[in-house]
């Protein structure tokens, strides 16, 4: 099996698959119009079954980096199989961690909840596939149009928060719970014990970032139910929460979380962010690679907000990991003044 | 280096002072930022302003998103000069950043550079801004064809330029120090370093030195040809890396500065 190659400056954010080659199409190809899918199909025709030619765009002129995943799995989509009739069955949707996977796939076990698949899956012989009875969650916020891809296939997506922090786990798998009829009394058996281990392990940063201001740059889509989690798990104050790409719809449950009178900013002005985040003088600002420096030199403590698509984040286990990620520049900001 | 050559002109516009650079680019483009504040640890961001077009842009009026981002850069940023330009594929919607500055009236010299994104990189990208930069800024106070050079007054010690040090450069800010130092030491000072730490103001009084000395070809050189040609400033050929050519360096900048090296040298052998 070959795995990924990706070549690209912007779309540095394509999902890894052992057994597919993605062919990526920038930003200039973008405007040549090079027509990269016509070539990927003849390609995949020719090498098909052992590898597989897939086109999207990792084009600049779009949003974002992770608007590569989107696009990425998004290309996928058509290319799955129909499933059997009649079996409903749950597809969770974005790249996580392996570690994050297999947990999940266990709480889903011991749910009953069946049959569970993920996209994308670790393996590109092991691909799921989605139709009519595909009931599906998010586990990545910023995949608006792989959704629209698989609401083209049939498959029903389940609202719920995102799976970061014990509110939104929770939520998230109660979600997949109900659809498949399952007890709040089993999904608390279940869970419970998980949920107030991560409440223990959460405790400690309550302590330590309790009453700070968070300013979050718009930069990994990510903003949203990061902000969420940081103000009602740990008790953050917000000072803006910027996003480049703000999809209601499927923000809605986040959204109706955040606290009241929020600073919620979609887009790039980044001139008049830096006023702001300067006026503002946060505790914390999350941002790209290409500010921390400069904020950091006018003695604004920085979290790059890649960090928080390449670590696990998701699920019970990995809360406090999270929560870790913000204390540790605080923590790093006191050693430095003393 | 294998960037594109618009990035060698940030790496122009990052060393100096006083200057920005509006760039017609994608969001995509923007990545660029990283390098200066990452890779070299600088604790500003470059003085660059992208236009940030999407792709819902390329089909309303691109053109009008750069004289915007053009003005707000002005009064934000308050220059002394401006250079504006594409990136790679800001190139490719053909937008004539120079001509649409222009139409603004910006009250500070506004200079156009015109890099060949698919030909052309990095290093060639740096040369031309620089040579652009020179031109334009140094060009007004060059004197009339034909005007020979007046000789250095009795007793002043004589000057050179140090040119080609910028942004993002290998070591360029130790080369600066060191060598300022050995030029010190030869009885020579430096009128201005560019464009490292120079603003446009500086770049003005080029003319001023009598002689240049070029760090880095790749990016002086053709500023340094120009100079020569119109001011009569003879410029220096050797890189003064390692023991053999740094003693060579010493010569050829004794040669050119009209004075005598030797005992420096000798005080090296020991």
């Amino acid at each position: 099996m070959m795995s990924l190659i990706v070549s690209s400056r912007n779309c540095s954010h394509a999902v890894r698959i052992s057994g597919c080659c993605f062919w990526s199409d920038p930003a200039r190809r973008k405007v040549i119009k090079l027509d990269l899918s016509r070539a990927a199909l003849r390609l995949s025709q020719r090498f098909v079954p052992q590898v597989r030619i897939l086109n999207y765009s990792g084009s600049g002129i779009e949003t974002t980096f992770t608007q590569g995943e989107d696009a990425c799995l998004a290309s996928l989509v058509p290319t799955l199989s129909s499933p059997p009739a009649n079996a409903t069955s749950l597809l969770i949707v974005g790249a996580l961690a392996d570690v994050v996977e297999d947990q999940f796939r266990r709480v889903f076990d011991a749910l009953g909840i069946g049959p569970v698949s993920f996209l994308p899956a670790r393996n590109a012989s092991s691909m799921p596939s989605v139709g009519q009875n595909t009931l599906f969650l998010l586990a990545q916020p910023f995949l608006a149009d792989t959704v629209s891809a698989l609401e083209e296939r049939g498959a029903q997506r389940l609202a719920a928060l995102f799976p970061l922090g014990v509110e939104g786990t929770t939520a998230w798998l109660w979600s997949a719970a109900q659809a498949f009829g399952v007890s709040r009394d089993q999904f608390d058996r279940v869970t419970l014990p998980a949920r107030l281990r991560a409440e223990r392990a959460l405790g400690r940063y309550c302590d330590q970032l309790g009453g700070r201001s968070i300013f979050l740059f718009p930069d990994s889509q990510l903003e949203i139910p990061m902000a969420r989690f940081l103000s009602r798990e740990l008790g953050m104050t917000l000072t803006e929460v910027g996003t480049p790409y703000l999809h209601r719809e499927h923000m809605a449950e986040e959204l109706a979380l955040l606290p009241a009178g929020v600073c919620l900013t979609e887009g790039q002005d980044v001139d008049r962010q830096l006023d702001r985040c300067r006026a503002a003088r946060p505790d914390i600002a999350v941002c790209g690679l290409g500010l921390a420096n400069p904020l950091e030199a006018e003695g604004i403590t920085t979290k790059w907000s890649i960090e928080l698509v390449f670590t696990p984040i998701q699920g019970f286990e990995q809360a406090a990991d999270l929560a870790e990620l913000f204390a540790r520049p605080l923590i790093r900001r006191a050693k430095l003044v003393a | 280096m294998k960037a594109p050559p618009h990035v060698g002109a940030m790496r122009v516009a990052t060393g100096m002072k006083g200057l920005h650079y509006v760039l017609h680019a994608p969001q995509g483009d923007t990545y660029a930022d990283l390098l200066f504040t990452m890779i070299e640890r600088r604790d500003q961001r470059p003085p660059v302003t992208y236009t940030t077009f999407a792709a819902r842009d390329l089909g309303g009026d691109t053109a009008e998103l750069f004289k915007t981002a053009a003005q707000e850069a002005y009064t934000r940023f308050q220059p002394q000069a401006m250079i504006v330009g594409a990136s790679c594929t800001g190139s490719l919607i053909q937008d004539d950043p120079g001509g649409l500055a222009r139409a603004l009236n910006l009250p500070i010299p506004v200079i156009a550079i015109d890099l060949p994104a698919y030909q052309r990189k990095e290093n060639w990208g740096a040369a031309e801004t620089f040579y652009q930069l020179v031109r334009a800024l140094a060009g007004p106070s060059m004197p009339a064809p034909g005007t020979s050079k007046p000789s250095r007054p009795e007793g002043r010690r004589p000057t050179c330029n140090l040119l080609g040090p910028s942004a993002l450069g290998f070591r360029h800010r130790d080369d600066i120090a060191e060598i300022t130092q050995l030029l010190g030491k030869l009885g020579i000072d430096v009128n201005v370093t560019a464009p490292m730490g120079a603003t446009p103001a500086d770049l003005a009084r080029l003319g001023d030195a009598d002689f240049n000395v070029v760090l880095y070809p790749e990016i002086a050189g053709q500023a340094a040809s120009w100079l020569q040609r119109t001011c009569d400033q003879p410029f220096t050929k050797t890189i003064p890396i390692g023991v053999t050519a740094t003693r060579a360096f010493i010569a050829e900048v004794g040669d050119l500065a009209g004075i005598d090296v030797n005992a420096v040298l000798d005080s090296e052998d020991r």
